[in-house]
Order: C-alpha cells, then sequence, then structure tokens
C-alpha cells in the first residue's frame, strides 16, 4: 500500500516539476518579451541655446514623455536635473536614426519627433514650444499639413540665419499617389515609384504657423536620416540618402538658395534594402561642405568622407574613415578644425572614436573617446559658440560628455 | 483501488498540463535572440531562411511573403524565420511576419548581436540568411537572388 503511496506521489511530483520547468520557461520568454518591448530608446538631440548652454533631449523612461536637460554651460559640465515634458499620449519614435530634435530661437525653443500611427511604417512629424526658456512647452501638435495615415517620418530641423525655421522630412504621399491611381501592389510599385519623397516647409514665426508642405525631391530612401547645414549665406541645404534610376543608394543634395538637386556621392551601391544610415554634413567656410556617408562602393562597405562644392558637387576623392567597422559617423567644422565622430564594434566593446583634422580635412589623427559593452547610441557632435565641439555619447549605462580640444 | 486512484491524478494533471501549456507557450510568440542565439540556429534549424527586420524596413515583409510563396511554389521544406533587430513589434496584424515559422527578437547589445551573426553585417535590412542543414550560411543584404535561392534550394534538399 504504502509503495503504491509513493509511486503515485513520485509521479505527481514528476508532472508538476514538468508543468513548473514549462511555466518557468514560459514567463522568462514573456519577462524578455517585455524587455524587449521597454529596452531602452538611447537617441538624443543636442542643441546650443542663445546662452551658449548645450541642452540635449531624449526619451524618458517612461516612453510617454521627453527629457531635456542642459549638460554644458559656462565654462563646464553641469549637473542639471532634466526637465520632463509630457505629450499628451503620443508615442515617439527615439531610436537609431529616429530621434527627437532640439532647436533654440532668440526667444523659444521647439522639439519636434516623429510619432508613429496605426499602420506599420506611418507617422507624424509633432512639435512642442515653450515661449519661457523651456519651463513649459505647449500640448504637441503636426507640423505638417497632410494628414494621410502615411510615412511621414525621419525630420529634420534647423533654423536659418534669418530666424526661419526649417522642417524637412520623409514623406510618401507621392508614392501613395501613384500606388492608389495605377490600383498597384507594394511589390509593382517600385517599377513606377522609387522610395518616398523629401518634403519640407518653414516657420518664421519659431513653430506657430507653417507654410506649405513643399516637395524638395521624389525618390528619397525611405529609412535614412536628412543631413542639414546652413551655406554661406545663412540658407539651409540637405543631403539624405536617394535612390538613382534603378536602385542606386547614393546621396543627393538640394541648397534652398540655388533650388537645385545634386548627386553627391558616387559608391552605386544597387541595394533592395534599408541601410538605416543617413549621411551628415558640416559647412566648409565660404566654400561648400565637409560630408560623411555610409555606403558600398566596389563590393567595400565603409564610411567615407568627402568635400563638396556650395552645390554639393563633390569636388574630392572620397577617403575611408581608418576603422572598418565604423558606422553612423557625424562631422563638425569650425574653421579649418573638421572632428568626425563614428561607432565601431570590435567584437566585445563598441568603441568611441574621433578622426580630427586642424588643416581643413587635407589630414586627420584618430584617437578613442570611449568604450562600452552596453547598449549605445550612435555619437553626436556640436559646435558651441563657434569655439568648442563636444562629443556626446550617451549609453545605457549614461550619457558621456566629452569636449573636443 | 490504489491504481485507479494513481490513473486518475495521473490523467488529471496530464489533461491540465495540455490544456495550460500551449496557451502559455504558443509555437507562434517571438522568442529572444540572445548571444548565443545564433550558432544554436545554424547548428539546429536544418535547411533555414532567417530574415533579420526593423521597425522601418519597409522591404522586409514583402521579401517575407516572396519566402512563403517560394517554399509553397517550389514545395520546399525549408524553414522561414525572422528577426526583429530593434524594438519594433513581431505583431503586426496580417503582416507576412505572423507566417514565418519562428520569430525571434533581439535581447541585448544590437551592435555584439549583429556581430554573432556577421561581423561584417552593419545593419542593413533585410538582411537575410540562408542556412543549409549541413551548417552552411549565405548572406545578403536584401533579397537573395533567385538563381541563389533555387540553387541553394536545389543543394540542401
Amino acid at each position: 500500500m504504502s509503495s503504491i503511496f509513493f509511486r503515485i506521489l513520485f509521479q505527481i511530483s514528476g508532472i508538476f516539476a514538468l508543468c513548473a520547468t514549462v511555466l518557468g520557461s514560459s514567463a522568462r520568454a514573456q519577462d524578455e518579451r517585455e524587455a524587449h518591448r521597454h529596452r531602452p530608446q538611447l537617441a538624443i538631440s543636442a542643441a546650443v541655446d542663445p546662452k551658449g548652454d548645450l541642452w540635449v533631449v531624449g526619451l524618458a523612461q517612461d516612453r510617454n514623455s521627453l527629457y531635456l536637460q542642459r549638460v554644458v554651460s559656462g565654462g563646464g559640465q553641469t549637473q542639471d536635473t532634466s526637465r520632463r515634458i509630457s505629450l499628451a499620449g503620443d508615442k515617439i519614435s527615439a531610436d537609431g536614426e529616429n530621434r527627437p530634435k532640439l532647436v533654440f530661437g532668440d526667444k523659444w525653443v521647439v522639439i519636434t519627433y516623429t510619432q508613429p500611427l496605426s499602420r506599420p511604417y506611418t507617422g507624424e512629424i509633432r512639435m512642442v514650444r515653450s515661449e519661457d526658456a523651456a519651463a513649459t512647452f505647449t500640448p504637441p501638435f503636426t507640423v505638417h499639413q497632410d494628414r494621410q495615415i502615411i510615412t511621414h517620418r525621419f525630420e529634420s530641423v534647423i533654423l536659418d540665419s534669418a530666424g526661419a525655421l526649417h522642417t524637412f522630412w520623409i514623406d510618401k504621399r507621392d508614392q501613395e499617389r501613384v500606388k492608389q491611381e495605377r490600383g498597384l501592389s507594394h511589390k509593382e510599385l517600385g517599377k513606377y515609384y522609387r522610395g518616398a519623397a523629401i518634403y519640407r516647409n518653414e516657420s518664421k514665426d519659431g513653430g506657430k504657423t507653417f507654410g506649405p508642405d513643399t516637395k524638395v525631391a521624389d525618390y528619397s530612401c525611405e529609412c535614412c536620416q536628412i543631413a542639414v547645414a546652413l551655406d554661406p549665406g545663412g540658407k539651409p541645404v540637405a543631403m539624405w540618402r536617394h535612390v538613382f534610376e534603378p536602385n542606386i543608394r547614393d546621396h543627393a543634395f538640394w541648397s534652398l538658395a540655388s533650388q537645385s538637386l545634386t548627386r553627391a556621392t558616387f559608391d552605386d551601391w544597387r541595394l533592395d534594402a534599408c541601410p538605416h544610415h543617413g549621411p551628415a554634413i558640416a559647412p566648409r567656410g565660404e566654400q561648400g561642405f565637409h560630408a560623411v556617408w555610409f555606403g558600398e562602393k566596389e563590393g567595400k562597405a565603409a564610411v567615407r568622407y568627402g568635400q563638396l562644392d556650395l552645390n554639393g558637387k563633390p569636388i574630392t576623392q572620397p577617403r575611408e574613415l581608418p576603422d572598418l567597422s565604423a558606422e553612423h559617423a557625424d562631422i563638425v567644422a569650425s574653421g579649418q578644425r573638421v572632428v568626425i565622430s563614428w561607432r565601431g564594434f570590435d567584437g566585445q566593446n563598441t568603441h568611441w572614436k574621433i578622426w580630427r583634422s586642424e588643416d581643413g580635412g587635407k589630414s586627420f589623427k584618430e584617437r578613442t573617446l570611449g568604450k562600452s559593452a552596453l547598449d549605445n547610441d550612435y555619437p553626436i557632435l556640436i559646435s558651441r559658440n563657434a569655439r568648442e565641439i563636444w562629443g556626446l555619447w550617451n549609453k545605457a549605462d549614461g550619457l558621456q560628455i566629452e569636449k573636443i580640444n | 483501488m490504489g491504481c485507479k486512484l494513481k490513473k486518475l491524478i495521473s490523467s488529471t494533471l496530464f489533461t491540465a498540463l495540455m490544456i495550460v501549456t500551449p496557451s502559455l507557450v504558443s509555437a507562434k510568440e517571438p522568442l529572444p535572440f540572445e548571444l548565443d542565439s545564433w550558432q544554436k540556429l545554424v547548428h539546429s534549424s536544418g535547411n533555414a531562411a532567417v530574415v533579420f527586420t526593423s521597425t522601418h524596413c519597409v522591404h522586409c515583409p514583402g521579401l517575407v511573403a516572396d519566402l512563403l510563396g517560394d517554399r509553397k511554389q517550389r514545395r520546399q521544406g525549408y524553414k522561414i524565420l525572422v528577426v526583429m533587430t530593434d524594438g519594433g513589434a513581431l505583431d503586426l496584424g496580417k503582416s507576412p511576419y505572423n507566417k514565418a515559422d519562428s520569430s525571434y527578437f533581439f535581447i541585448g547589445n544590437t551592435q555584439a548581436l549583429r556581430y554573432t551573426v556577421n561581423p561584417s553585417w552593419r545593419g542593413v535590412t533585410p538582411y537575410v540568411a540562408l542556412i543549409s542543414s549541413a551548417g552552411g550560411v549565405q548572406f545578403y543584404s536584401g533579397s537573395p537572388p533567385r538563381d541563389s535561392l533555387l540553387r541553394w534550394g536545389r543543394d540542401s534538399r
């Protein structure tokens, strides 16, 4: 009798153990799915206010709000408490090349971001603005006039020397129109319309009102950031990954002053995929621009540096950055000083590196600013007071800030 | 008496387990993709087309749909696996991702995970790995060319 009892007990225990194992592994997978959904979104942007203080904006841990923090003031770094900006329930894209942006005017500050909408790959460019030195912000509002549930994403924002605020974004209204007019499937669409379009608008009152949505160019890549800078006349220029016929994902350059579109790179990278890797540009005095971009040329993937004229035409042979793993480079120039920053991975750690030139980009010296084994954002550079260049690298364990002397 | 009791208790618990388990561990539930996941996939998946995707990858659903169509049309036995490499959702309504045999999501340092798959992969999506049952892997940025897919299908039978 007792042996039967123990056998029953043993079998029940076995079944309970099996249940516990299954439930345990399921719970672990569920926890990890939750972690995946709530993984830190580290993408930040930085800007300098009229007093010369350097601020960063990013997505708060609750994912429903933004934080704004002054990180450099006066002669060096500061430890200001970050300010929380509530966004009335908006979702925010703040990962990879989608990041909130920050622009200071004389008496106002605006923050923009992309809000994903109900359908995949759709979004709206949203903005909040403050007129009390970032103490309070308006509720969010949409920057563009088109309200279709389609792609309006990857915005870039810049203030020109006359005080007009320019917003550029990737927009699929023309692709949608072609698709509807011809009754095309997504697969057929590529034969009639390549990629997306670049649109822009202007606000002459610091984001209170906006001019019409204006098309800059058809056939941009769908998933890469747009680089913006000011030309010597203080007007904006933009550079983005374009889809040249038939599927060449090189870069186009557009200038508001000349209203011209120029092919700026000739890697000849033929690809039906998303590189998720937009370019960066910086003014080159009165003569043009410095540019960095990622591409595959003759089978070799690399980040390359080159110089462009005022219309975006390349005037130097591209140079590869001295790191085969380099990705997501940024560039800033001040006089003859040119600094390029990037991250690269060696199998164990991500390294934050810079390439610095004091002769206008003729020669460079490499330096490592940091390393991390944790998840990390793309390092960014910013010029402060036209004299200092600062680098910022946001990592899962905090923000690293370096003055690049 | 003891035997009947034993059978009753065992069958009750077994039935309960069978009812509860599938709802908790669906084959379609995305699984974590960690640092050792790639090697496990290569060595245990048999013939498999692995599509690495991302939130903003507009080319990815079409590619997965093409692979599903190819497999059906050619009556191939390969698995189709989808891996989300950023924080994006894999459950996208009628998305072809839902018809993949298994789906995964990156957990941890994205660069480190990419490196385990292929050190030269720079984040382009779709990024496709065609795994053969012998353990060989071919990588493609974007859709694999049709002839490569056919050759892989032939060689991996």
